[in-house]
């Protein structure tokens, strides 16, 4: 069944049509197709297919350059595609940008926050942007508390947070957000054992809710650990799909290597 | 979230964060002072050209107080990455640019109102005494359009330079020529509250020129930001 977001023709009087979307639960929640984005004669995306299920961790590997970060700014619509197409939930990024955006989380290598604010007043400002005014201080308290984070360090401000803690709050908006898809690009870097230890299980409960999850990362442990699928780019194109629980850590790290000395 | 309360978050956050880091106003605060103070001995005590040149010399303070406050302007989303984060938002970009603008335009008439008293002192100017209850509305619509004006031109250009390493050049060298209309009106409203004369007319340029420089730049915003 179609993903396409269908827009109905009202009638003279009607409310104005939303979008409706087709087969919600069959369909992938994050879905590339033949997408294409080129930086003068580079091909930094080369004809990429990609679909991410609900509940899916999906692990992109690759060398620096390989279209990792570029495939997660089309998805974001920060960047748009020469070729193909990227849809959110079945909402075209192109067409339907605010839909999409509505969705997704974010969480880059340095968590985007304001220094000078606190933790909560940074989640309460980014979730009235996602559309979730109304959750009171409260409620945005213990989402911060559910993530990991420390009670006392809810209204200190954010300069003062360690890297792990400011990724907490960026999986919190994300959680706030109710987002159906999260975008992580390279979260666990720089963090330490424990640190990336607690983010993984906190993709892992995310992944327990329905979230569908697109992490490109270096670290093979990880994406081994936290994945259920693992992709593995070069020069802008997916060279293989593998899914976690038929590989070891052994096994990937083999397979990786070969994909890159090729 | 409608784009209003959208761009209301966004203008709150920004006035929440420079109350707590002071980056902003104390620095646009001091500099337009200084510039008075330079000025008012530099053009010198007793000169006969100093009521001509004063006018001047305030819209020269408000400009430059202006260009200070616009160059933080995208820094926390800038500094901290957080610009994505605004982008990823579910809200239309001109809420990024009216938020922007509101936080702007409050930052530059909170240093207004001191400077002008400076001003009062400095260059015994007599704006406020020897105007009547319309005269100081008009006088206070004046500076509004001006500040509304020079931080909806600004907002867009601070914008398009924030991503460019030679953001503190470039910002000056491409708003103070665009700025031009908005000086020569303020001076000469300036000019004619100093003279005790109706300042209708650069207040209905003001106006005008306000009303035009946010339509255009609100319409080149979202290029800026897409850059």
């Amino acid at each position: 069944m179609s993903t396409q977001a269908v827009l109905e023709t009202p009638a003279a009087g009607e409310v104005p049509p939303i979008p409706i979307r087709a087969a919600e639960f069959e369909d992938p929640v994050l879905e590339a197709r033949s997408l294409v984005k080129r930086y003068g004669d580079l091909e930094a995306v080369a004809g990429l297919d990609l679909s991410i299920q609900p509940g899916e961790v999906y692990c992109l590997l690759g060398p620096n350059g390989a279209g990792k970060t570029t495939t997660i700014h089309l998805f974001l619509g920060f960047i748009e595609p020469d070729s193909g197409r990227v849809r959110v939930s079945g909402f075209d990024v192109a067409r339907n940008a605010l839909d999409a955006r509505r969705r997704l989380a974010y969480v880059p290598e340095q968590v985007m926050l304001y220094r000078n604010l606190s933790g909560l007043e940074n989640l309460q400002y980014f979730a009235a942007l996602g559309g979730r005014e109304t959750l009171s201080s409260e409620r945005l308290t213990d989402i911060l508390v559910d993530v990991g984070l420390p009670l006392p360090a809810v209204g200190r401000r954010v300069a003062e947070y360690s890297k792990g803690m400011r990724q907490k709050v960026g999986i919190a908006i994300a959680v706030a957000k109710d987002a159906e898809a999260l975008l992580l690009d390279e979260p666990t870097s720089g963090l330490d054992p424990k640190a990336s230890r607690e983010f993984s299980e906190l993709i892992e409960t995310l992944r327990g809710r329905g979230v569908a999850v697109l992490m490109a990362t270096h670290d093979l442990f990880r994406a081994k650990e936290s994945g259920t699928r693992i992709g593995i780019m070069r020069h802008g194109r997916l060279v293989t799909e593998l899914s976690t629980d038929e590989i070891g850590h052994a096994d990937l790290e083999r397979i990786y290597l070969d994909h890159m000395q090729e | 979230m409608t784009t209003f309360s959208a761009a209301a978050a966004i203008a709150g956050k920004d006035l929440l964060s420079e109350a707590r880091s002071r980056e902003r106003l104390p620095a646009m605060l001091l500099f337009a002072a200084l510039v008075l103070l330079v000025m008012h001995f530099a053009i010198g005590l007793d000169s006969a050209d100093r009521r001509d040149l004063a006018p001047g010399v305030l819209q020269a303070a408000f400009l430059f107080a202006g260009t200070l406050g616009l160059y933080r302007s995208f820094a926390p989303e800038t500094d901290a990455m957080a610009i994505h984060g605004l982008m990823l938002g579910p809200v239309d970009r001109s809420a990024i640019y009216f938020g922007k603008l509101a936080s702007g335009t409050l930052l530059l008439l909170a240093v207004q109102i001191p400077v002008v008293l400076l001003y009062e002192l400095f260059f015994r100017a007599n704006l406020l005494g020897g105007q009547s209850v319309s005269g100081l509305l008009l006088f206070g619509a004046i500076l509004l359009c001006f500040s509304l004006g020079f931080m909806a031109l600004g907002t867009t250009v601070a914008a398009i330079c924030a991503a460019t390493p030679v953001r503190e050049v470039l910002l000056p060298l491409l708003l103070f020529p665009l700025s031009a209309p908005l000086l020569i009106a303020g001076v000469s409203g300036v000019r004619a509250a100093m003279a005790g004369e109706p300042v209708w007319e650069a207040a209905r340029f003001l106006v005008l020129a306000a009303v035009a420089f946010v339509s255009v730049s609100w319409m080149c915003f979202e290029f800026a930001l897409e850059e």
